[in-house]
C-alpha cells in the first residue's frame, strides 16, 4: 500500500462511518500510529489528568512521583530516566494537534481527544487506567493539598483508581466542605466526577454520592428540575446498593426540594417519610431535621401553632447534640413566627438569639444579614 | 505569541477587530460552539491581534476550582503596572485592616487577603462585599488611560458563583466602562438577554468550517500536500466527513505528507 493509498482508505472509511465516536477513534487511531511508541504511550498518559506538565506527565510514564526532585542528578542522567520521555519526544508529543498550550502555563489534552482516549483506554485496558489514575493521585497528594486545585486532584484521581477507603475520605472531605459553607469547593470536586459517571467508569456506590452532591448544589444554587433529577437518580442507586443513610438523606433532600418549589403536601410526605427512618438508625440530627423541615411546611402555610411545635420539638435535640446552625434556624423562624403574630419583643429576643449564633458559627449565607435587619427592624416596635 | 492557522471564521475575526476600535460601543463580545469548534483556536488568533499598547487579560475559566477570589487576582497579577487604589482601600477596609497595613499589592492583591475580604465577619453579606469589591475594581479600570482587553474562555467550565457574578456584575460594570473590551468564549456563555449589558454586546455561534477553500491556505501554510489526484474534492470529503469540525479537520491536515 503507498502512502497515499492509507489516505484515500482512511477518507473512505470515514466517510462509511455512522457515528461521531466511530470517526474520532478512526482519527485518533490514525494519528497515534504515526507516533514511535513511547510518544503513543504518552499521550495515554496525557488524557489522564484534565492538565499536566512535564514532571506529572514524567509520574504517569515512569511511576516514579516527583522525578525532578535532585535536578543535580537529572543533569547527570538523562532526562528520559526522570521524564520517561526525551526532550525531541516531549517537544512532538506537544506537536499533536489535540494538546493545548494553556494560557497559565501546562498543557492539556483536548476535551473531546480526552473523552475519546479515557473511553477507549476504559475499555481495552482497564487496571492500565486505574494504575494511571493511581500514579497521578499519588502524585497530586504530594503536592500542596492546601490549594484547591489539588486537594481536587488527588480525590478525583482516588477516586477513579478505585482505592481502597476511598468513599470514607469522598464522604469526610464533601460533609466538611459542606457544612463549613464551602459549596465551591464541593462544586470544583462533584463537577469533574459527573462527567465520569456519565462516562459510567464509577461503581455504583460512589455514583449515588456524586448525585446527590450534585442534585444538593443544585437545589442550593436554585436548579431544581435539576436537582429532583439528580436526587432521585442518587435515591434509586442507594437503594440499589442497600445504603440506609444514603437513601434517608436523600429523601429529606428532595423535601428540601420540594419545600424550595412550594410543593407543599410532597415536602411535608417526604419528611414525614424520612423521619422514622432516622429514628430507627438512631440519627438525631436526621431526626431534628425532618421535625424542622416540618416546622417549615406549617409556618410556609401560616399554621403557626403547629409551627411553633415542631421547632420547639427539633430545638432540644439540636442543642444535645450540638448542632449550632440547627439551633440558630429554629429560633429564627421562632422569632418569625412571634414578629407573624405581632409578638415583637419576643421576635426581637430570638432574632437576637440566632444572630449571636449565626456569628459564632461564621454562617456564609444571607442569613446573618437577613437576621440583623429584622433585628434592627423588631428593635424599633418594642 | 504563536498566530494560529486559522481557517475561515472571518466574520468572528472582523467582529473582534471591531471590539479593538476606540470607539466601538458593543463592549461585548461572545463566542458559542461546541467542544473542537475552534473557539481557542480564534481566541489564540484574537489575542496575536491586540496592540501592544492595550492591556491585556487572558483568564481561563476552565477547572471550576477558580474563585472569585483567586479571579481578581489574576487580573490584578497581569495588569501589575496599574495602581489598584480603590480596590486596596476596599480590600482593607472589608478585611477590617487599615491601608497602611496593608501598603502594597503583595499585602492587599494576594488571594487570601481578598478572600478574607470577601468572607469576612461583620454584618456584611458575601454578596454585599463581592459588589463592593467589583465597584472598586472597575473605578480603578475606568481611570487607567490605556485600553483594556479581558478574554475568557471555558465559561461553561466556571463554578455556579462565578458563572452568576460574570454574567451579572461583571458584564454590567463592563457595559459601562469605555476603556474595557471583553471577550467570553465556551460551551455556553452569558445570556444575552440581561437587560443591563445586552444592548453593546454582540453574540456568534461557532458552527464549524465546512467548506474545503477554507482550509486550503491552512494546508499551504502547514506545507502539506493533499495526496490525491483530485485534491479539493479530497479535501471537501474531509470536511463533510467531520462536518466541519476544526479540531478534527486540523488534525487530518497535520497528519498529511508534507510537500516534497
Amino acid at each position: 500500500m503507498t502512502d497515499y493509498s492509507i489516505y484515500a482508505d482512511l477518507l473512505a472509511r470515514l466517510q462509511a462511518a455512522t457515528s461521531e465516536e466511530e470517526k474520532g477513534w478512526m482519527l485518533m487511531e490514525f494519528s497515534l500510529n504515526q507516533l514511535p511508541p513511547t510518544v503513543r504511550e504518552a499521550v495515554w498518559a496525557a488524557a489522564i489528568p484534565h492538565q499536566f506538565d512535564r514532571e506529572l506527565l514524567g509520574t504517569l510514564l515512569t511511576g516514579h512521583p516527583k522525578p525532578s526532585r535532585d535536578f543535580k542528578q537529572a543533569k547527570k542522567k538523562s532526562k528520559k530516566h526522570f521524564y520517561g520521555l526525551s526532550d525531541d519526544e516531549f517537544n512532538l508529543l506537544l506537536q499533536q494537534s489535540y494538546l493545548e498550550h494553556l494560557w497559565d502555563g501546562g498543557y492539556a489534552v483536548h476535551e473531546s481527544t480526552r473523552k475519546l482516549l479515557l473511553a477507549k483506554l476504559y475499555q481495552d485496558d482497564p487496571q492500565r487506567y486505574y494504575e494511571l489514575n493511581r500514579r497521578a493521585a499519588n502524585y497530586c497528594e504530594q503536592q500542596n493539598q492546601e490549594e484547591l486545585r489539588w486537594r481536587v486532584a488527588t480525590l478525583y484521581h482516588q477516586v477513579l483508581a478505585n482505592l481502597d477507603g476511598v468513599t470514607d475520605k469522598f464522604n469526610s472531605q464533601t460533609v466538611d466542605w459542606w457544612n463549613n459553607f464551602q459549596w465551591n469547593k464541593l462544586e470544583a470536586l462533584i463537577f469533574p466526577l459527573l462527567e465520569e459517571v456519565k462516562a459510567q467508569r464509577l461503581k455504583m456506590q460512589i455514583t449515588a454520592r456524586i448525585y446527590f452532591w450534585q442534585g444538593v448544589l443544585d437545589t442550593f444554587y436554585s436548579h431544581p428540575f435539576l436537582a429532583k433529577e439528580y436526587l432521585k437518580q442518587a435515591l434509586l442507586l442507594y437503594q440499589q446498593v442497600g445504603d440506609n443513610l444514603g437513601k434517608i438523606n436523600c429523601i429529606k433532600s428532595l423535601g428540601d426540594l420540594h419545600l424550595s418549589l412550594s410543593e407543599f403536601e410532597a415536602a411535608s410526605e417526604a419528611y414525614q417519610q424520612a423521619l422514622p427512618l432516622y429514628q430507627q438508625i438512631g440519627s438525631k440530627l436526621g431526626t431534628a431535621n425532618c421535625i424542622r423541615g416540618l416546622g417549615d411546611v406549617s409556618l410556609s402555610l401560616s399554621e403557626f401553632e403547629t409551627a411553633r411545635g415542631s421547632y420547639q420539638q427539633a430545638l432540644p435535640l439540636y442543642k444535645q447534640i450540638g448542632a449550632k446552625l440547627g439551633e440558630a434556624n429554629c429560633i429564627r423562624r421562632l422569632g418569625d413566627i412571634h414578629l407573624s403574630l405581632s409578638e415583637f419583643k419576643a421576635a426581637h429576643e430570638a432574632y437576637q438569639q440566632a444572630l449571636l449564633l449565626y456569628q459564632q458559627i461564621g454562617d456564609k449565607t444571607d442569613k446573618i444579614n437577613d437576621i440583623s435587619n429584622l433585628y434592627k427592624m423588631t428593635s424599633k416596635t418594642i | 505569541m504563536m498566530t494560529e492557522n486559522i481557517a475561515n471564521y472571518q466574520a468572528e475575526r472582523h467582529a473582534f477587530r471591531e471590539l479593538l476600535q476606540p470607539g466601538c460601543d458593543r463592549r461585548i463580545l461572545l463566542f458559542e460552539g461546541k467542544s473542537g469548534n475552534g473557539k481557542s483556536t480564534l481566541l489564540n488568533h484574537c489575542r496575536a491581534h491586540i496592540p501592544k499598547e492595550s492591556h491585556h487579560v487572558p483568564l481561563d475559566l476552565r477547572g471550576t476550582s477558580l474563585s472569585l477570589a483567586g479571579l481578581f487576582f489574576k487580573m490584578i497579577r497581569q495588569l501589575k503596572t496599574e495602581k489598584f487604589q480603590y480596590f486596596a482601600d476596599k480590600v482593607a477596609e472589608l478585611s477590617g485592616r487599615s491601608a497602611v497595613e496593608l501598603k502594597n499589592a503583595a499585602l492587599w492583591g494576594n488571594e487570601n487577603q481578598i478572600n478574607v475580604a470577601l468572607q469576612g465577619g461583620g454584618n456584611l453579606s458575601r454578596e454585599e462585599r463581592l459588589a463592593a469589591l467589583t465597584h472598586a475594581w472597575f473605578s480603578d479600570m475606568q481611570a487607567m488611560q490605556r485600553h483594556c482587553v479581558v478574554i475568557m474562555d471555558t465559561f461553561e467550565q466556571a463554578n455556579n458563583e462565578m458563572k452568576e457574578w460574570v454574567s451579572g456584575e461583571f458584564l454590567t460594570e463592563v457595559a459601562n466602562s469605555e476603556n474595557l473590551r471583553v471577550t467570553v468564549a465556551g460551551q455556553s456563555v452569558p445570556d444575552v438577554s440581561r437587560i443591563e449589558w445586552s444592548y453593546c454586546c454582540q453574540k456568534w455561534i461557532l458552527d464549524g468550517v465546512r467548506e474545503a477553500k477554507h482550509w486550503l491556505p491552512v494546508v499551504e501554510t502547514l506545507g502539506k500536500t493533499i495526496p490525491s489526484v483530485e485534491p479539493f474534492g479530497f479535501l471537501q470529503g474531509i470536511c463533510s466527513a467531520f462536518e466541519g469540525d476544526p479540531a478534527k479537520i486540523i488534525d487530518f491536515i497535520k497528519k498529511l505528507p508534507a510537500k516534497s
